[in-house]
C-alpha cells in the first residue's frame, strides 16, 4: 500500500470537497432560484465535466492557467504561481471536473424546498440570511451532504484530470488511482490489488452511507 | 394623517392579465376587508402585493402614514420591514419544527425568556396546549391552522393578511374555525385583509368586501349591502344570489315597487332611480316556506309555489320552486320534514319587500 499516495489523495478529496461546497452552494442556490434568462446555459457548463473526457477538462486547464494567460495571472495573485504538476493544480482540475456532482445536487435540493416557506419566514419579520439558515438550509440538507459526499468519493478516484495537469510526482501529484496504474504498468498486480481493493471498500461505504441519508430525508 | 392602510395598485402580467383595486380602511379602530371572487379573479395577488411579496406596478400603498409601496418613486418597502402577519392557504408550517419551533420562528429578536413567554402565551390563546412538541405532519388540519395562525400573530403584526384561511379544513372544523377566528379577531383587533370566496366566511368576518373578478372591482362596500344588493347580475352570480329573474317595474309608490317576474308580481324596495326593465335578485336563506297562507305577517310577498326539486346541501335542504318564476329557497332538514316537501307539494313561500333586490338591466 503506498501510503503516501494515499495521503495525497485524501487531501485532494477533501480540498476539492471544501471549495464546491464554498463554490458551489451559492451557485446552486442561485440557479435554483433565478429567472435569468441565460440560466440554461451556466447550468450546461456546470453539467458539461460530466460527458467530457478527463483529458479535455485537464487540457483546457493547462492552456488557461498559463503563466502568460489573463486566469493565470489571476490565480498567480492568490499565490498559485503554477498550475502544471502542483497539488493546487490538481486541485483546481478535480473541482472543475466534480462541479455536476456537486452542484447538481445542491439545486435539486434547493428546489424541492418550498417557494412558500420561505416567503412565510420573510413575512415573519426574518432576514433573508436567516430565511436561508433557519429554513432552505435545514430542509435541502439531506441533498446537500449527498452533493458533497458524492463529490468526496468520486474525486478519490480522480485519474484522468491529475494525470493531465500533475503528472506522476510522488507525495505531490500521485494518487492512489495513479499509483494503481503504475503497479499495473510495473506487472506488480497484487499491490495493485490491495489499493484498487481499499478504493472500492470506501466508495461502497461511502455511496451506501448517501442512500441511507436519502432515505432519512425522505421520511420526514 | 389618519390611521388608514391605502390601496390604489394595479399589478400587470406577461400574459395581458391585469389585477386593479383600491380601497381604505381603518386601521384604528381595526377593521377588516374581504376580498371576494372565484378562484383566478386576482384576490391572492392583491393579497402579495400587500404583503410585499410582489411587486405591484403602479399606483401606491400607504399604511398608517408610512409608504409601504409607490411606483412613482420606486419606493418598495421588503415584507420584512412591514410587520405583517401572512396566513397562507395551506399553512407553510415550516416541516422541521415543532409547534413550539414554528411559533417561536418570528421571536428571534426577544430574549430566550420573553420568546418561552410569548410561545406559551399563542398556545394557550389558540388552545394548543401539550402539542409544543409535536411536528405539522402529526397535527389535524385544524391544529394545523391554529398553529399558523398562532406563528403569524407571534411577533405583533400590525396587518393581518389571510388568503383563505379556512378552505383546506373540512366541513365541521371549519364551521368551528369560523366562529372562533371571528371572536379572536375581534379580542385582538388587529385590522385584517382576508381573501375568500366563501360568502359565509366573507360575511362573518368581514365588514368591507371588494367583489373581483377577471382582475376588476365589480362592487365595493359594507358586506351586509353588497351580498343583499348585488350592482349586477354577475356580482350576484358571485356572492351567491339563488335566484336572479328578469322582471318589469309597474309601479312605483311610496318607495314600494310593484314587478311583474314571469306570472308573479313582487313588492320590492325600489332603489331612487329605476327604469322599466330589472333583474330581480333573491337570498335563498330570505325565502321562508310554510305550508298554509299566514295569518298575519309583515312580509309583503306571499306566494303559491310548487316544489320542483330538492337537493340536500350539508345540514340544510335547497328547495328549487316554481313560484311562477323560478324560485329557490334554503330550509334545514327537519322543517323540511315537517313541511313534508316533496316534488309537485305545493307550499306558500313568504318574503319580505327589502329582501328583493332590483338590479337595472
Amino acid at each position: 500500500m503506498d501510503w503516501t499516495a494515499a495521503w495525497v489523495t485524501l487531501r485532494l478529496a477533501l480540498w476539492t470537497t471544501g471549495i464546491l461546497c464554498v463554490l458551489g452552494l451559492p451557485l446552486a442556490y442561485w440557479l435554483a432560484t433565478t429567472r435569468f434568462p441565460g440560466r440554461g446555459v451556466i447550468e450546461a457548463l456546470v453539467t458539461l465535466p460530466l460527458v467530457l473526457p478527463p483529458t479535455v477538462v485537464g487540457f483546457y486547464l493547462l492552456v488557461a492557467t498559463a503563466p502568460e494567460r489573463p486566469i493565470g495571472q489571476m490565480l498567480a495573485a492568490i499565490g498559485i504561481d503554477r498550475v502544471a504538476f502542483t497539488f493546487p493544480g490538481i486541485v483546481l482540475g478535480s473541482v472543475l471536473f466534480n462541479l455536476p456532482f456537486a452542484v447538481r445536487p445542491f439545486t435539486a435540493a434547493f428546489q424541492s424546498v418550498e417557494r412558500r416557506l420561505v416567503e412565510a419566514a420573510w413575512c415573519l419579520g426574518v432576514s433573508r440570511w436567516r430565511a436561508f439558515t433557519g429554513v432552505v438550509l435545514p430542509l435541502a440538507w439531506p441533498g446537500i451532504l449527498t452533493g458533497l459526499v458524492l463529490s468526496f468519493a468520486h474525486s478519490l478516484g480522480e485519474f484522468g484530470v491529475v494525470l493531465m495537469v500533475g503528472g506522476n510526482i510522488p507525495g505531490v501529484t500521485r494518487t492512489l488511482s495513479i499509483a494503481i496504474y503504475d503497479e499495473v504498468q510495473a506487472l506488480n498486480y497484487a499491490a495493485a490489488d490491495r489499493m484498487a481493493l481499499a478504493l472500492v471498500g470506501f466508495a461502497l461505504g461511502v455511496l451506501t452511507l448517501v442512500y441511507l441519508l436519502e432515505r432519512k430525508g425522505l421520511r420526514r | 394623517m389618519s390611521a388608514e392602510l391605502e390601496v390604489n395598485i394595479v399589478r400587470r402580467y406577461p400574459s395581458g392579465f391585469e389585477v386593479a383595486a383600491s380601497w381604505r380602511q381603518p386601521v384604528d379602530p381595526a377593521s377588516i376587508t374581504v376580498l371576494f371572487g372565484p378562484s383566478g379573479s386576482g384576490k391572492t395577488t392583491l393579497l402579495r402585493c400587500l404583503a410585499g411579496l410582489e411587486q405591484p406596478d403602479a399606483g401606491r400603498i400607504l399604511f398608517d402614514g408610512t409608504c409601504w409601496f409607490d411606483a412613482a418613486t420606486g419606493r418598495h418597502v421588503p415584507p420584512q420591514r412591514r410587520r405583517i402577519g401572512f396566513l397562507f392557504q395551506d399553512y407553510a408550517l415550516f416541516p422541521h419544527r415543532t409547534v413550539a419551533g414554528n411559533i417561536a420562528f418570528g421571536l428571534a429578536h426577544l430574549s430566550r425568556n420573553e420568546r418561552r413567554r410569548r410561545v406559551a402565551e399563542l398556545l394557550a390563546l389558540f388552545e394548543l396546549e401539550g402539542l409544543a412538541d409535536r411536528y405539522p405532519h402529526e397535527l389535524s388540519g385544524g391544529q394545523q391552522q391554529r398553529v399558523a395562525l398562532a406563528r403569524t400573530l407571534a411577533p405583533h403584526p400590525r396587518l393581518l393578511l389571510l388568503d383563505e384561511p379556512l378552505s383546506a379544513l373540512d366541513g365541521p372544523t371549519r364551521d368551528v374555525l369560523r366562529r372562533k377566528l371571528r371572536r379572536w379577531l375581534q379580542a385582538l383587533s388587529i385590522p385584517a385583509v382576508i381573501v375568500t370566496h366563501d360568502w359565509l366566511e366573507a360575511s362573518t368576518l368581514g365588514e368591507q368586501v371588494l367583489v373581483l373578478d377577471d382582475g376588476r372591482v365589480l362592487q365595493q362596500g359594507p358586506v351586509a349591502e353588497v351580498f343583499s344588493r348585488p350592482a349586477s347580475t354577475r356580482v350576484a352570480g358571485i356572492v351567491g344570489v339563488e335566484t336572479v329573474v328578469p322582471g318589469e317595474v309597474q309601479a312605483v309608490e311610496n318607495g314600494l315597487a310593484r314587478v311583474a317576474v314571469g306570472t308573479a308580481t313582487l313588492m320590492a324596495v325600489a332603489p331612487s332611480e329605476l327604469n322599466g326593465r330589472v333583474h330581480v335578485c333573491i337570498r335563498a336563506e330570505e325565502v321562508t316556506l310554510l305550508p298554509a297562507p299566514p295569518e298575519a305577517t309583515s312580509a309583503r310577498n306571499r306566494l303559491l309555489a310548487q316544489v320542483v326539486r330538492l337537493e340536500p346541501e350539508g345540514a340544510l335542504v335547497r328547495v328549487e320552486l316554481d313560484a311562477g318564476f323560478p324560485l329557490v329557497a334554503l330550509v334545514t332538514r327537519p322543517s323540511r320534514e315537517e313541511l313534508q316537501l316533496e316534488p309537485g307539494r305545493t307550499v306558500w313561500a313568504l318574503i319580505k319587500a327589502p329582501a328583493v333586490h332590483l338590479v337595472p338591466r
